[in-house]
């Protein structure tokens, strides 16, 4: 097995693993199993297809280039002629949302993996080892992620502020990071202590969701509120400071260069080194032991002796059943809506971003006609009187583009189901698979805010909203043709944000597209005529998109 | 009488690799077929191959009379499947998934759901019927998965490992359903390890040993024919295999030694 550089540098640090109860030999040899491991696993369907076993840890490493583009943003931050500890504060609170994010989405399941523990636990190995083998084996992804999304920033402060701005920077992530991974670690062994089985897990589940939706809002909040704060006033110490772990990292960095020295610099600077350290301290020694005991209540299981449909599956169950054609469609239908409204790992993407519009839009639409001493009847006059319906597209499209999660499944190999069925070609399992994407997601979404919207902006408008909400199948059917079309839910869950970077681009195209066209027919010919235009463009897409035979997916895929 | 099943000339293979050398055998209707031999003989593969899972093999096979590949794919309907540690949507509930494959078989709404029931309360599921599948023990995955495979009332069943997990009542049970489904007419293709239960279910046992069949015929029949009087014996005569005393002591040594 591979020695890995890492671990070589993890050496330098033993003594202090020591020190906290750990037995480190075992550790770096755990760890060692776990970088191997992430390098072996293969993620295509195919597992008899020995020629292109696709590595897990190459898709992470080739998903860095987004980052390291998203690095260059931020970096220009570091150019504005602020004071240090302003831009720094800025900056960090702009970094840390993102790292406890992806802290939250993609390595909850590593801090949360039961598979080793059948292993490790029946050895003579310490829980604390093993809860110390998982943190180093997130913090060497999350130091990854950290420098990709920094990279940037390190070259330009250094060339803004000196070459001292690379180590203290440095330093400062590294905390960070210490920090964000023992927040995750705290809050999960919390919820480990009160609940259990699958109870325990929808509660990590919307926990996550709110999260990363909470995340999204707070970070457009922030900017937009840093807008009216006096800058002054920022600079100079407030007591609010202490809270908000952005301004003890600026601090470090500040008072490393030299800037800015005070006594609430360095006592900031002393909460930026003491907290993460003592939080991951603490963690380890005390709180480990306590996580690893309640960790095994995930696996209990459930017993549910009263069980009641919600209204919503029975009416889909009732009507999916009167489908014309195909009755695979309506079995489709069925299930996709039970996959997409049970898998957490499905949910986990698809909530936070169709939240998270949800939530911001009102803002953003009444934000931007607010003032003071305005009455509710002016307000909505004003918005009335603008083009603000069109930001229905917002919803619309956060709730089409991620029509690509039927493709994945969190039991994708389960897959095999569909080749053993009598079906002479796979077309109504893909069909039924976005109808029942369409029907479970994007109608209910439609018709919440169609009816919203109506409130805000009366009948008047009623036509052109509506034609907003057909963009939506419109939009999807659009999508589907245009990428591979795979058996549904019948890959390895991956995050589909960062699996491609042109999907982004493609759908704010598609977007743009239908309200422009929306725009054009409403000045110059006849929204009816474009309404007409959809459903024909629905109608069509819906039968030339399918023409699928079992040879164009993947064959001997079982 | 017509074979239901007709293997005749079957290879295939990974890569250079070689897994079936010409495999040929008949089933007739009615029959329990157990699919014996060591790991890695290709009992999984020929299963595969016989559901239209595997297109790339080489000879015929012909189930319900015609080549599968000729046929088209609705005698698949008249087929249930336990594939060998079968994946499944673990985040649906036994109900859910049952449905769903009922669905897909295309059986009618209400015979689905009342068949359902039964089978379900008579393997005693029906308190985790609306739980997650996720939450299930092995075992009552298994019966999950043996409920799955016949819930469209199929001719021909492909059972591969189905009871492993089981306890000993359930395997009981198991036994007596098997022989209940072959009276019923139902042709069973039951491929294990655990020789004591093969031994009891089948009528004819199949042994697939270097990619070709090494033996086919009653236990009976194949009790006389090697001289052992049980399966396992004969499982060890045909694949030539006697050196196990051998083998576990020298296996001992090493690890006190």
């Amino acid at each position: 097995m591979q020695d890995f550089a890492v671990l070589k540098l993890l050496d330098r640090f033993q003594s202090a693993f020591r020190r906290m109860g750990v037995d480190y030999r075992l550790m770096r040899r755990i760890v060692q199993v776990k970088l191997a491991l992430d390098g072996r696993r293969v993620a295509t369907l195919q597992m008899s297809d020995a020629t292109a076993p696709e590595m897990e840890d190459n898709r992470f490493f080739r998903s860095m280039w987004i980052y390291v583009l998203a690095s260059i943003v931020k970096a220009v931050l570091l150019l504005m002629d602020w004071p240090l500890f302003l831009v720094m504060t800025i900056y960090i609170s702009l970094l840390m949302p993102a790292l406890m994010m992806t802290m939250v989405a993609d390595f909850s399941v590593v801090l949360l993996d039961l598979r080793d523990r059948m292993i490790l636990s029946p050895r003579p190995v310490e829980a604390r080892t093993i809860s110390a083998a998982r943190v180093v084996h997130i913090l060497i992804y999350l130091s990854v992620l950290t420098g990709a999304l920094n990279l940037a920033g390190l070259v330009v402060g250094a060339y803004r502020f000196g070459v001292l701005f690379i180590p203290l920077m440095l330093v400062s992530l590294f905390l960070l990071c210490l920090l964000v991974v023992a927040l995750a670690s705290l809050l999960y062994t919390a919820a480990l202590k009160y609940f259990d089985g699958e109870k325990l897990k929808d509660m990590i589940n919307a926990f996550q969701v709110i999260i990363m939706v909470g995340m999204n809002i707070g970070l457009v909040l922030f900017l937009r509120t840093f807008r009216l704060f006096d800058l002054e006033l920022a600079v100079s110490w407030q007591w609010w400071m202490y809270l908000l772990p952005p301004s003890w990292f600026a601090a470090l960095i500040s008072l490393g260069m030299g800037e800015a020295v005070s006594a609430s610099m360095v006592r900031l600077t002393a909460m930026a080194i003491i907290i993460p350290i003592s939080a991951m301290l603490f963690y380890v020694k005390v709180i480990s032991p306590v996580f690893e005991q309640n960790i095994a209540k995930f696996a209990s299981v459930e017993r549910v002796l009263h069980h009641r449909e919600s209204i919503f599956t029975a009416v889909l169950r009732k009507v999916s059943r009167l489908l014309p054609g195909s009755r695979v469609v309506g079995a489709l239908v069925r299930g996709s809506h039970a996959l997409l409204t049970k898998e957490r790992a499905l949910k986990l993407q698809l909530y936070p971003s169709i939240f998270g519009t949800l939530l911001l839009m009102p803002l953003v639409l009444v934000g931007s006609h607010w003032e003071e001493g305005i009455t509710f009847v002016e307000l909505i006059a004003r918005l009335r009187a603008g083009p603000g319906y069109y930001s229905l597209y917002m919803i619309i499209v956060s709730a089409a583009t991620m029509i690509p999660l039927i493709w994945f499944s969190e039991n994708h190999k389960a897959a095999w189901l569909y080749r053993a069925m009598p079906l002479p070609e796979p077309t109504p399992i893909v069909r039924g698979a976005v109808l029942g994407y369409i029907v479970s997601l994007v109608l209910p979404i439609s018709v919440i805010s169609y009816a919203v919207m109506m409130l805000l902006f009366g009948f008047e408008r009623a036509l052109d909203l509506f034609v907003i909400v057909m963009g939506g199948p419109l939009m999807v059917l659009i999508i589907v043709r245009l990428t591979n079309k795979r058996l549904p839910f019948s890959e390895e869950v991956v995050r589909i944000q960062t699996k491609s970077g042109v999907g982004g681009i493609l759908t704010l195209g598609i977007a743009g597209g239908l309200a422009l066209a929306h725009w054009l027919f409403a000045a110059h010919v006849s929204l009816y005529a474009y309404l007409v235009l959809q459903v024909l463009g629905i109608l069509y897409l819906w039968q030339t998109s399918f023409p699928l035979t079992w040879q164009a997916l993947d064959d001997d895929s079982v | 009488m017509e074979p239901i099943i007709e293997v005749k000339d079957l290879v295939m293979s990974y890569g250079n690799q070689a897994v079936l050398k010409g495999v040929n055998f008949r089933v007739y209707p009615g029959q329990v077929i157990g699919y014996i031999g060591p790991n890695g003989a290709g009992k999984s593969t020929t299963i595969k191959i016989i559901l239209g899972l595997i297109a790339k093999y080489h000879g015929t096979v012909k189930v319900f009379g015609e080549d599968i590949w000729k046929q088209g794919v609705f005698y698949k309907g008249r087929i249930g499947y336990v594939p060998e540690n079968a994946d499944v949507y673990e985040s649906l509930s036994g109900h859910e998934y049952i449905s769903f494959v009922g669905d897909l078989y295309g059986v009618p709404a209400e015979i689905l759901a009342a068949r359902a029931t039964k089978l379900v309360t008579l393997l005693d599921l029906s308190d985790f019927y609306h739980s997650r599948i996720s939450s299930y023990s092995k075992g009552m995955r298994q019966k999950l998965l043996i409920i799955a495979s016949v819930i469209h009332n199929p001719d021909v069943l492909f059972l591969d490992e189905p009871i492993t997990g089981l306890d000993v009542n359930s395997v009981m049970i198991f036994k007596e359903i098997i022989a209940g489904l072959a009276r019923q007419g139902k042709t069973v293709f039951y491929s294990s390890h655990i020789m004591e239960v093969v031994e009891k279910i089948s009528d004819r046992i199949i042994l697939l040993h270097k990619g070709v069949v090494a033996a086919d015929g009653t236990v009976e029949e194949l009790q006389r024919a090697t001289l052992d009087d049980s399966l396992q014996g004969i499982f060890s005569t045909v694949t030539g295999f006697n050196n196990h005393k051998g083998i576990a002591d020298h296996f001992v040594a090493a690890v006190v030694g």
